[in-house]
């Protein structure tokens, strides 16, 4: 039995139905005079409705996803012999052929069978078309709702800290060691909701609060160059959380949360901060409800409140957020989709702790006795995001969609003397906002074409800036042109080869231009076995914040309007497999060997002559390594285990030293394990080694800061199931491991989550 | 199955607690008086006067931005003949250069050396549980050579 799995997945890709585009899986295909409608239900071996499984007609862009009751319709399809392929996450994929009559209506159900290892997922961050994950040829990571909603995790951060070769330090994403440090300015990792880019439009970061985490259908994180696709900022990697499609029928959750951080163990730093030695709770709530109201119209939408009382001195929080997604198909092959959210954050940013013997309360960089610590400060933050996206299906062989993005940034500070937000004046006001175009095209089987074409512009006035022109007001307006071809030539190999053309306005004076190729390979020599190399080059414009920021109220930074794009170009060589070791149980085994160049880095630097730290393309680096992720599922499926380990050897080709703020080694090990009845289990264990090197600026003003340990967190759970309701106890950090995110930063103390959800 | 798995993570942690508080390391304390001579420049461009001693020899002005490295006291009293200064709890060891700072611009980084600690060649130590004790001259209007 397992053999027929393995060979139905290890397929060659040109046998195997692929789904065309996520984007369009809820799609059906434009009506014809002879069609008919294929519907059904896809259930468990038990009988239970299996909802959000992917129903797809092989080698077409139709397809759909089962709704709550697990039940499907594809409507309007031509008539004719038709191959349905029937594919969800943990589940064996299933095919069927059928024949279909002018005017008929088949009921085709499914019963899959349930396989632990994830190896038939569908990702789109690959290629900006779907495709089943052991296809993608380049390194990329999934995390599904069931990964997220047992570590309750709240916010993308929380979850990119489970995935192999990902290292979050702080606010800022590292993936594979290409992002050093640098207070979340200039990420060098894209963030992607449903396919648009969602960098704030001040700094590049990204925006970890304002995304809907309980509606989350996967993450899929890119490992590597992706800007042959995605442009600017993809210049390490992609993460892309995709949400969720609505269900046929109505579909409720709640979940509630509390928990408190552990006083901490030392009575030094229980002295320098009274509340250190409580016990300081944080919780929260989520609310979510979907729902079709008719064959054209669904919805859904995810609350959140959070409060956090900080486990450091001036590290508070609460948020509410907001997050609404609309889907209308007027008639069979178009589709309108709208996602729109909204955040309201009050938090105190802690900058930097006061030394190793006062961890836990702010630095303070002045002179003068008495005044307010500048190692943090406080905001009051607005984000607002508009994602309008249209796809229409021209043929059997053409669909294009048409895409907006607005993100909206207000950031006040809090005023020290009244505790509350100042003027905008004295803060910053961004945007960003844009649009895209993209065609896809199966040109013959096997053959895919995707191309189109992109345009942002951000316009964002801030306190800190000066501009070039002197005022206060940042603008980069950047327009790109893309294409892609995939192809399979015979059975075992497929070749994906891409090219964009990114212009960015720097001022009225000078735009700067990059081309940025990609060439990927995937050779399937048998069963068990996909072998792939790739290579691609990537490169990231400096953000308005990099560029135009010039304050002395924390740190005295000075403007640099000089600056130049960063570049990176990556080869990349690597295998998966899979080892049956039981009739549902097996070894699957991703490797991969890295290499990438990068030039022209961007690094905070104090720069004498000005007196202050500047943003400056300091940097040649090389960043080269290994990474072996292994999943294993043994015991009949009552035990699952996730190992990730990641070697890097990352240079600093200018300083001849090791780069900044990198560890060496990385390391992740995760089990899940069904125990008696509805009790499950799990922890997951994380190791970086110590950087070699810390930027040595940084340590002039800030005590301690070179003052660095390994990472080694354990966090363990206990669950119970029972019906939609939903138990768990999570013990974080249950070492009681005193370590730091990033440099004068301690990460959080032991901490303890009672986690309540009910799921309808 | 839990409880191998939990000690196999337990040894890959080690036995230790990671980062703890640095030992305190033995301190005394600095007594000083500064002795003004010649005209004290306007008020508007004396913003802060602080007696600074450094653990190192700065090279140029920016190597006064090493505030790990470095003590200050109080503010120093604007328009008088003489003042006094006590500095507590610092941390015991050398300091090769140390005077009177004037900060006189809105700058923060703008501050100057305006005298100078130059008994044994200017060098002195603190060690635990004594007080040090200093004098310094200063004279605006020759101020001393810096970088030294």
């Amino acid at each position: 039995m397992f053999q027929v799995f393995i060979r139905t997945f290890f397929d060659p890709p040109s046998r195997r139905s692929v789904p065309a585009l996520w984007l369009c899986l809820c799609l059906a295909a434009p009506a014809a005079a002879q069609t008919g409608t294929i519907r059904g239900t896809v259930q468990d071996a038990d009988a239970q409705p299996l909802p959000g499984v992917h129903v797809v007609v092989a080698g077409t862009p139709r397809g759909t996803a089962t709704d709550a009751a697990g039940r499907y319709r594809l409507e309007g399809l031509p008539a004719g012999e038709h191959l349905l392929a029937v594919s969800a996450v943990g589940f064996r994929r299933a095919e069927r052929t059928v024949r279909l009559a002018p005017g008929d209506t088949l009921t085709v159900n499914f019963v899959l069978e349930e396989v632990v290892l994830q190896s038939g997922e569908v990702v789109v961050t690959a290629s900006r078309r779907a495709q089943l994950s052991n296809t993608a040829p380049v390194s990329l990571s999934v995390m599904t709702p069931r990964e997220l909603e047992t570590r309750n995790v709240v916010a993308l951060d929380e979850a990119l800290r489970y995935v192999p070769g990902v290292q979050v330090q702080e606010n800022q994403v590292n993936v594979r060691g290409a992002s050093g440090f640098a207070y979340n300015t200039g990420s060098r990792v894209l963030l992607l909701l449903d396919g648009a880019t969602l960098l704030t439009p001040d700094s590049d970061g990204l925006p970890l609060d304002a995304l809907p985490m309980a509606q989350v259908e996967q993450i899929e994180v890119l490992k590597g160059p992706g800007s042959a696709l995605y442009g600017s900022g993809a210049l390490g990697g992609v993460v892309h959380v995709i949400t969720k499609p609505f269900p046929e029928t109505p579909s409720s959750s709640v979940r509630l949360f509390g928990g408190v951080y552990e006083p901490v163990r030392y009575a030094l730093w229980r002295e320098k901060w009274d509340d250190a030695g409580r016990a300081r709770p944080f919780g929260g709530a989520t609310l979510t409800h979907a729902r079709r109201l008719n064959d054209r119209l669904g919805f859904w939408f995810n609350l959140a409140y959070r409060a956090d009382t900080g486990y450091l001195n001036f590290s508070r929080l609460w948020l509410v957020q907001g997050y609404a997604k609309v889907g209308y198909r007027p008639r069979p092959g178009l589709r309108l989709d709208v996602l729109a959210g909204l955040l309201a954050r009050e938090r105190d940013n802690f900058l930097f702790w006061n030394g190793g013997r006062d961890a836990l309360n702010p630095g303070n960089l002045s002179f003068t006795p008495g005044t307010s610590p500048t190692g943090t400060n406080d905001a009051f933050n607005n984000q607002f995001s508009l994602l309008p996206a249209f796809t229409h299906v021209v043929s059997e062989q053409v669909f294009y969609t048409l895409k907006a993005r607005l993100f909206a940034v207000v950031i006040r500070p809090i005023d020290d003397v009244t505790g509350k937000p100042r003027s905008v004046a004295d803060g910053t006001l961004g945007f960003r906002y844009g649009g895209e175009t993209q065609v896809n095209w199966q040109v013959r089987p096997g053959h895919h074409l995707t191309t189109g074409a992109s345009f942002d512009a951000n316009l964002t006035r801030s306190s800190f800036y000066v501009t070039t022109d002197g005022d206060e007001l940042g603008g980069q307006p950047e327009a790109a042109l893309f294409a892609q071809w995939e192809a399979t030539p015979g059975n075992h190999l497929q070749a994906v080869a891409g090219l964009r053309f990114d212009a960015y306005r720097i001022d009225a004076a000078e735009t700067v231009t990059r081309l940025s190729p990609k060439l990927n390979l995937a050779y399937t020599p048998g069963p068990s076995l996909t072998l792939r190399a790739a290579f691609g080059q990537g490169f990231r414009v400096p953000s308005l914040a990099e560029r135009f920021t010039d304050n002395r109220d924390f740190v005295p930074i000075a403007r640099n309007p000089e600056l130049r794009p960063e570049e990176s170009t990556s080869v990349e060589a690597g295998l998966r497999t899979l080892l049956p070791l039981s009739r549902t149980g097996g070894i699957r085994l991703d490797l991969a060997l890295f290499w990438n160049d990068l030039a022209n880095l961007i690094e905070p630097k104090f720069v004498p002559e000005r007196r202050a730290f500047q943003f400056v393309n300091l940097t040649r680096a090389r960043i080269r390594g290994l990474e072996a992720a292994l999943d294993l599922d043994l015991a009949d499926e009552r035990v699952r285990t996730r190992l990730g380990y990641t070697f890097l050897d990352a240079n600093d080709r200018t300083a001849g030293a090791p780069l900044p703020f990198r560890p060496r080694h990385l390391l992740l090990a995760s089990l899940d394990a069904r125990l008696i009845g509805p009790l499950e289990a799990g922890f997951d264990y994380r190791f970086a080694s110590r950087p070699e090197r810390v930027e040595s600026d940084f340590a002039r003003f800030v005590p301690d800061a070179d003052l660095l340990v390994d990472t080694r967190v354990l966090d363990l759970r206990l669950a119970v199931r029972h019906g939609g309701l939903h138990l768990a106890f999570l013990v974080k950090n249950a070492l009681e491991y005193y370590y730091l995110e990033r440099p004068a930063y301690l990460a959080a103390p032991r901490n303890y989550t009672l986690r309540l959800q009910w799921t309808h | 199955m839990r409880v191998p798995l939990y000690l196999l993570a337990a040894v890959l942690s080690g036995c230790d607690h990671g980062l703890a508080p640095p030992e305190t390391p033995p301190a005394g304390a600095i007594r000083g008086v500064v002795t003004y001579t010649g005209t004290w420049p306007p008020r508007s461009e004396v913003r802060d006067l602080r007696f600074v001693a450094l653990r190192f020899i700065p090279r140029d002005t920016t190597d006064l931005l090493q505030l790990n490295r470095m003590v200050f006291s109080e503010t120093l009293a604007y328009g008088v003949p003489a003042d006094t200064f006590f500095i507590d709890n610092v941390e015991a060891g050398t300091f090769p250069f140390s005077g009177v700072a004037q900060r006189f611009g809105t700058d923060p980084l703008a501050w100057r050396p305006v005298g100078l600690y130059r008994e044994n060649g200017g060098l002195f130590q603190v060690r635990p549980g004594e007080v040090t004790e200093l004098s310094l001259t200063v004279d605006f209007a020759n101020p001393p050579p810096f970088p030294p």
